[in-house]
């Protein structure tokens, strides 16, 4: 157990000595990652291979899964057109297919399988793609200079207002700028550390219970609260916030 | 006198480990599952024909919300009877030992705590609505289940400082296992208590307007959600602390330095967790009463819960700021 938190790491080519540029590659993290794409890639083909008016089975289920987040992302965006939150809605809905997959990546019971959400470096990845995302929504919803007078406070616009006031909200800016900036820049910290820690956490616990009853029975029912359910409520959460970022930011 | 020689303190580290870790760790759950009972029994007063429903929302709950100090029992007794290799015995091992069961019992006391309000709150909720007792139950499941991560990264901390050797050595080693158990421990209290107020709110709401049980549930996790980044960022300073700092000068100063980051960012989440808590529970009202006005509402949470977070944020660059540039 003194390996807990350590992730398999290759700095060099295999078989060479050349190193691998930006401090090595994560192996069995995008090894996981490609398993976690393939594996929806040919569950998505396998469902709606027939497609019909009629649906089958599999196309049932998508189809339900669709609707959901068509209806989740429309609730909460709340743009004029239908197609205007269609622009978002295969983010949204890849993002949580994949975190809800790669959540449970920790279940099969053999060494190469582990979850890509329980390295930083994905999760971290995946929550700046979410805060630049909204961050570009927001300018360009907004233009340059609304979005940067959202930045610099409430006070820094007050038309009408008498100069002394005009005067005292713009200094205030000094105050909320780097305030609102560092803000910003902690939801790339929370939103991918709170994935991070939820996930790890699980399987170290997992980890240790498992050492200590040597294996048996305990293990799954933990599995099934650790990896199954806090999993879902996690990707569910990742993608609930990603969404609502670019939500707060284009309104 | 008794000398006190590396074992010693290594027997010390133990001792006020085990006894923070159990000690602190019951606290919170068993003032939640109290919370639960008088609830369920409230709710018997009122109804006394949905005596069988509530009994069993009541004890689920409380198992659900007791799952915190059953974190706290596992890891008391891990850093108990936890072998110590002969190499590693010595100062910085005994601090490592008391700092996991500073971080694994604070922690788990908020989510202790706050586990009892979601099961408190379906109790009434069951009493007032009984034939709808089931789809509360489980809300109030999923609630209960996300109060409890900041308990789940206060093990984590507890754990990694329990299997890891402690990388800086000397004081500053001590330092850093303290500091990271203050971090992590204090760190987790407020976001516990606040997501189980967020829970409370959303469970009144449904159990009221079980109609909007579908939004109210977005709003919750959202609302814990962001509550609980208090206790990200003690994740984040402890993580810091125990893999970046291992050529630390072994000096007095670092090790009051790391302690002083431990204490800014942990005492520094306990209010911003429990205020954004209170958002979030009249944010889940409101969404429940009015579904149609949910991305208002969210809208109006999130702000509020972004401002009520900058102390926090205050903490996290002082802490950064000890670590790094003094």
């Amino acid at each position: 157990m003194e390996r807990i938190g350590e992730r398999l790491i290759w700095y060099f080519v295999p078989g060479t000595n050349t190193p691998i540029p930006l401090g090595g590659l994560n192996v069995l993290t995008i090894f996981n990652t490609v398993v976690v794409m393939l594996f929806l890639w040919v569950l998505l083909w396998l469902a709606v291979r027939h497609r019909s008016l009629v649906p089958n089975r599999g196309q049932m289920v998508v189809e339900l899964v669709v609707g959901a987040f068509d209806g989740l992302v429309a609730s909460s965006l709340e743009l004029e057109t239908r197609e205007a939150n269609r622009k978002f809605f295969p983010l949204i809905c890849c993002l949580f297919l994949f975190l809800l997959v790669a959540n449970f990546m920790g279940f099969p019971p053999f060494d190469i399988f582990e979850e890509p959400t329980a390295d930083i470096n994905c999760t971290l990845a995946l929550g700046t793609m979410a805060v630049a995302l909204a961050t570009v929504c927001g300018i360009r919803a907004k233009g340059i200079g609304g979005y940067t007078s959202e930045l610099m406070g409430p006070l820094w616009s007050q038309p009408g207002a008498p100069m002394g006031a005009q005067i005292a909200g713009k200094l205030s800016s000094l105050f909320f700028f780097p305030l609102n900036v560092i803000g910003e820049l902690s939801k790339i910290v929370s939103i991918s550390f709170r994935l991070f820690g939820n996930i790890i956490g699980g399987s170290i616990i997992i980890i240790v219970v498992s050492n200590l009853v040597y294996n048996f029975g305990l293990p799954l029912g933990l599995d099934f609260f650790f990896i199954f359910f806090v999993g879902a409520i996690q990707a569910f959460v990742f993608t609930m916030l990603t969404l609502t970022y670019i939500a707060v930011a284009i309104k | 006198m008794e000398v006190l020689t590396p074992e010693v303190w290594v027997e010390i580290g133990r001792y006020v480990g085990a006894g923070l870790a159990l000690g602190f760790g019951g606290i919170g759950a068993a003032i939640g599952m109290g919370m639960a009972a008088a609830a369920a029994n409230e709710g018997t007063m009122r109804q006394p024909v949905a005596q069988g429903h509530l009994m069993r929302t009541m004890l689920i709950g409380q198992a659900v919300g007791g799952s915190p100090s059953i974190f706290a029992l596992v890891v008391g007794l891990l850093i108990f009877y936890m072998p110590v290799s002969p190499e590693e015995i010595g100062l910085p091992k005994a601090a490592a030992l008391a700092g996991a069961g500073l971080a694994i019992g604070i922690g788990c006391l908020g989510s202790g705590v706050g586990c009892g309000w979601p099961a408190a709150a379906a109790c009434g909720g069951v009493a007032r609505n009984p034939k709808r007792s089931t789809g509360i139950m489980s809300l109030m499941i999923i609630g209960q289940a996300m109060a409890q991560s900041p308990s789940i990264f206060a093990t984590v901390i507890s754990l990694i400082l329990l299997f890891r050797p402690v990388s800086a050595v000397g004081m500053a080693g001590v330092g850093v296992a303290i500091g990271a158990g203050i971090a992590m421990g204090a760190g987790a209290l407020g976001p516990g208590i606040g997501s189980g107020t967020t829970a409370g709110g959303a469970l009144r709401g449904v159990s009221n307007w079980p109609r909007s049980q579908g939004i109210t549930l977005r709003t919750m996790l959202i609302g814990q959600a962001v509550s609980q980044t208090p206790a990200i960022f003690g994740l984040l300073v402890a993580f810091i602390m125990m893999f970046a700092l291992a050529d630390l000068e072994p000096t007095i100063v670092n090790f009051a330095k790391t302690i002083g980051a431990g204490i800014a960012v942990g005492l520094g989440g306990v209010g911003p967790g429990i205020g954004s808590g209170l958002a979030g529970e009249t944010a889940c009202l409101a969404s429940a009463t009015r579904p149609r006005l949910d991305a208002l509402v969210l809208r109006t949470m999130l702000i509020g819960q972004a401002v009520s977070q900058s102390t926090a944020i205050y903490a996290l660059i002082v802490a950064l700021i000890l670590i790094y540039l003094v």
